[in-house]
């Protein structure tokens, strides 16, 4: 084979990376509300943020919780930020029913139903479809605040 | 028929029309429904062998799943889908909805697909297999939807229960009218046998009457001959208790002749007569029975009021009607007060009397039907009877120990 000839063939396989490398540029699926992994947990938060959980949509409000039995702690995932307006603070105890998982070594929680403050926020159905792109809005128990 | 009955009978068959439209729609939309959900099955199904061979290719091509789902972003119908490893794990995901992709262990086995209600309509869900040509086994979960066509059927809904509620709504207002209208017809209907009843039993009253007046008459008559010869021939000492006799069975004659009279048809001679001259007339003559002096007479007319009327018998009825209202009444006033009005002349005759008790009020009119002790019961049922003639109407109102007003309607404009 021809130098020449040898260099075309490497310069065409060079070319071609490009598109190899597109092709395994792998799109993390995000986890999704799994109901073999539901849980309850019970705790204290002890962080609020919101961070962009799902591509193209609004940031999430995330609480992260610390579990009062274990001393685990969780990222919950509760709902859009601007879907919840009621007001929680830090140190205030919760309870949360939902999927879990753990992703780097982070233990995460996807919310189905939010107890605090007397009142229960029911998120998502119980196969995970989310309240907020419609279906019945509930809140059960003593009012405060606007909620949902 | 009545009240119950009579409204099972209109409504029966509105109810029958009803169920029937009903009964019908709900086959229609059901037979619709089922064909809507045999035709997103089957475009399931189609949809998934295409997704199936394309995949199958891209994973030969050494695309990732998770690069291969985005392709798919954005498909009308498709709510969710996924790419599952041969032990059905779920290699990536796609979703129209934050986090949303019901799939869990109790589908894995599934090989039919199945519905999943969800608050935005059913979703279809379909579990298939598919290989790659290298044998790699995978499996697709697709979640299918036709919006459209779960709209159309939600319309269809709705209108069907716009339609059904306004059915009922009109239906209920029209045969609650007619319910109504039939319940005034029947009710005129029972007034009008009633009457028809009450005319038919006093004209049996009136022959027997009249032939019993007759057959009391003659011999009455012989009497009262048999006394004025009596009267010539008696010894003086007794003359004054055959005058007496003679006066009793004129007494006697006389209530008979009042009898006949109330109960022969009356013919009306008419004349235009003023009213005032027709109540004071019958005032007067009341007066020249029995002078009252205790208590205040009143009359009054906004203009001169004019009668189309038999003179005499009209006297007869203010005659009736104002003995009446002055026996009921020992002190205050009796009242004749006459306006027109839109071509009808009322007359209204009051008293500050005892009034009559609300029981005896619907009687006041009928014959015989009195609550003196000496009366015949005539008086009132021979002014109503006068009326009627001129074909006007009287009425009565009366509150016990406040009075009493009877209020006369006479056709005719009264004014001159």
């Amino acid at each position: 084979m021809k130098p020449a000839r040898v260099l075309g063939i490497l310069a065409c396989l060079i070319a071609a990376v490009p598109g190899l490398a597109s092709r395994a540029s792998s799109r993390q699926s995000a986890p999704f509300y799994n109901i073999d992994t539901e849980k309850q947990i019970e705790g204290t938060i002890r962080e609020l943020v919101f961070e962009p959980r799902y591509q193209d949509k609004a940031p999430f409000l995330i609480l992260i919780i610390e579990e009062m039995k274990t001393g685990e702690v969780f990222r919950a995932e509760i709902s859009p930020a601007w879907f919840f307006d009621y007001d929680l603070h830090k140190g205030e105890s919760v309870r949360v029913i939902g999927s879990t998982y753990f992703k780097d070594e982070t233990q995460y929680i996807i919310a189905r139903r939010l107890q605090c403050g007397g009142e229960t926020y029911f998120l998502r159905d119980s196969r995970g479809f989310p309240s907020w792109r419609g279906g019945q809005m509930k809140r059960a128990g003593r009012h405060r605040g606007r909620g949902m | 028929m009545r009240g119950k009955g009579l409204l099972l009978f209109f409504f029966s068959p509105f109810i029958g029309i009803l169920v029937i439209f009903f009964i019908f729609s709900t086959l229609n939309r059901s037979f619709i429904q089922s064909k809507a959900e045999s035709l997103v099955r089957e475009q399931l199904a189609a949809t998934a062998e295409i997704f199936k061979v394309n995949l199958a290719h891209l994973l030969e091509e050494g695309y990732l799943p998770e690069d291969i789902l985005g392709m798919y972003e954005g498909e009308e119908n498709i709510y969710y889908l996924a790419i599952l490893d041969e032990k059905k794990n779920i290699l990536a995901w796609s979703s129209r909805y934050e986090g949303y992709l019901p799939f869990s262990s109790r589908d894995s086995g599934r090989t039919e697909p199945w519905v999943l209600s969800s608050p935005i309509g059913k979703i279809y869900n379909r579990l298939s297999p598919f290989h790659r040509n290298d044998g790699q086994v995978y499996y697709l979960y697709l979640g299918y939807s036709l919006r459209n066509l779960e709209e159309m059927t939600a319309r269809s809904n709705r209108d069907f229960l716009v339609i059904f509620s306004v059915l009922v709504a009109v239906g209920v207002v029209f045969f609650l009218g007619v319910f109504e209208l039939q319940k005034k017809y029947l009710a005129k209907t029972e007034e009008a046998e009633e009457a028809h009843r009450e005319k038919e039993r006093f004209r049996e009253i009136s022959a027997f009457t009249s032939a019993v007046a007759h057959e009391i008459k003659n011999p009455l008559n012989s009497l009262s001959l048999l006394f004025e010869l009596l009267q010539g021939k008696v010894p003086s000492s007794v003359r004054d208790e055959v005058a007496l006799g003679k006066a009793e069975i004129r007494k006697i004659a006389r209530i008979i002749d009042r009898f006949s009279d109330s109960l022969r048809p009356l013919r009306p001679k008419m004349e235009i007569t003023p009213l005032g001259e027709i109540v004071t007339a019958a005032r007067d003559a009341l007066f020249r029975e029995a002078p009252n002096t205790e208590v205040e007479w009143r009359y009054s007319e906004a203009r001169p009021v004019f009668l189309n009327a038999d003179r005499s018998l009209m006297i007869q009825c203010f005659l009736n009607l104002l003995r009446n209202a002055y026996e009921a009444t020992d002190r205050g006033a009796v009242s004749v007060e006459a306006e027109t009005r839109r071509k009808k002349i009322l007359v209204r005759v009051s008293d500050t009397g005892r009034g009559i008790e609300p029981e005896r009020l619907p009687r006041i009119f009928d014959p015989f039907f009195t609550s003196k002790e000496r009366g015949m019961g005539i008086g009132l049922y021979l002014a109503r009877k006068i009326i009627e003639a001129h074909g006007g109407r009287i009425g009565v109102e009366s509150r016990p120990g406040r009075g009493t007003t009877f209020t006369i309607q006479l056709p005719g404009g009264g004014h001159e």
